[in-house]
């Protein structure tokens, strides 16, 4: 069922059909949006000093029937040095749109809690998006504990 | 930037990284590992997949880096430092190693207080 774009009535007789279309059918798709979710079930580490997918999982097909969608992640991480940092962004439809979220290790082997939340305008219709993911050095390994959530919602 | 996926599990992400520059210096972007495998991320210009295969392969997860090691040695001499330093082993010290004592003592308490240690 796709979104319909509501109509201007004028002076003419209210039909179930187009209740049904501009009324029924878009409350039902309002009531229920576009959503995906994943969650890992196991420990992801990198060194990677170029931004690369966190997971295959992570990497997320959602349908829009208009604009915005709406990106959530949380986890916990931990990373084997100081002064290394780590970052976390997303790569949509093929390309990485930048940092989100940067940490820089100030103990070592602690585990710190890392989230965002962005707002992506994006045209109607398929899209991929990917938790992606870098260190600024390879020397410090970070690591993303199980149990971390991803999600995206259409909001618009 | 391409990914050479290879099935491997148990790594050390640091001592790898070592061996895996030995052979493609700068050309090696960094590692990622999971429960599917490890993910060896290298410039377009890598030739030598097989040579980096072989060394996902043949690496040693338990060798420890030197970084690692000296980590390791910390952790053990935490373990063995069970009591706090006595001052009443120094009484029959000189008065600047009883002042010496006082402060190794004070250095202790912090410490153990900072890192939660009882």
């Amino acid at each position: 069922m796709a979104w319909t774009t509501p109509k201007t009535w004028t002076s003419e007789p209210l039909t179930s059909e187009d209740m049904n279309t501009y009324i029924r059918d878009n409350l039902i798709i309002l009531k229920d949006p576009a959503t995906v979710t994943a969650e890992t079930s196991s420990d992801h580490s990198t060194n990677s000093t170029s931004y690369v997918d966190v997971d295959s999982t992570l990497r997320l097909n959602i349908t829009t029937e208009g604009g915005d969608v709406m990106v959530h992640f949380h986890g916990s991480v931990r990373i084997n040095g100081v002064g290394t940092s780590y970052y976390f962004g997303l790569d949509v439809d093929g390309t990485n749109k930048g940092t989100e979220v940067q940490r820089e290790s100030t103990t070592t082997d602690v585990e710190n809690p890392v989230s965002f939340t962005c707002l992506l305008e994006l045209d109607p219709g398929s899209h991929t998006i990917a938790l992606q993911w870098k260190n600024s050095s390879s020397g410090h390994t970070t690591l993303l504990l199980s149990g971390a959530k991803f999600w995206i919602r259409e909001v618009s | 930037m391409r990914n050479i996926q290879i099935n491997r599990q148990q790594i050390n992400i640091e001592t790898l990284d070592q061996a895996l520059r030995e052979i493609i210096g700068d050309e090696l972007i960094g590692i990622s590992a999971n429960s599917d495998g490890v993910i060896v991320h290298v410039k377009n210009t890598v030739t030598n997949d097989a040579d980096v295969r072989r060394i996902v392969q043949e690496h040693n997860a338990s060798e420890l880096s030197v970084r690692q090691q000296r980590k390791a040695s910390v952790e053990t001499a935490r373990a063995e430092q069970n009591d706090v330093l006595q001052l009443a082993d120094f009484d029959a010290d000189t008065a600047s190693v009883q002042a010496l004592a006082r402060k190794v003592r004070w250095l202790e308490l912090e410490l153990r207080e900072l890192r939660g240690i009882e």
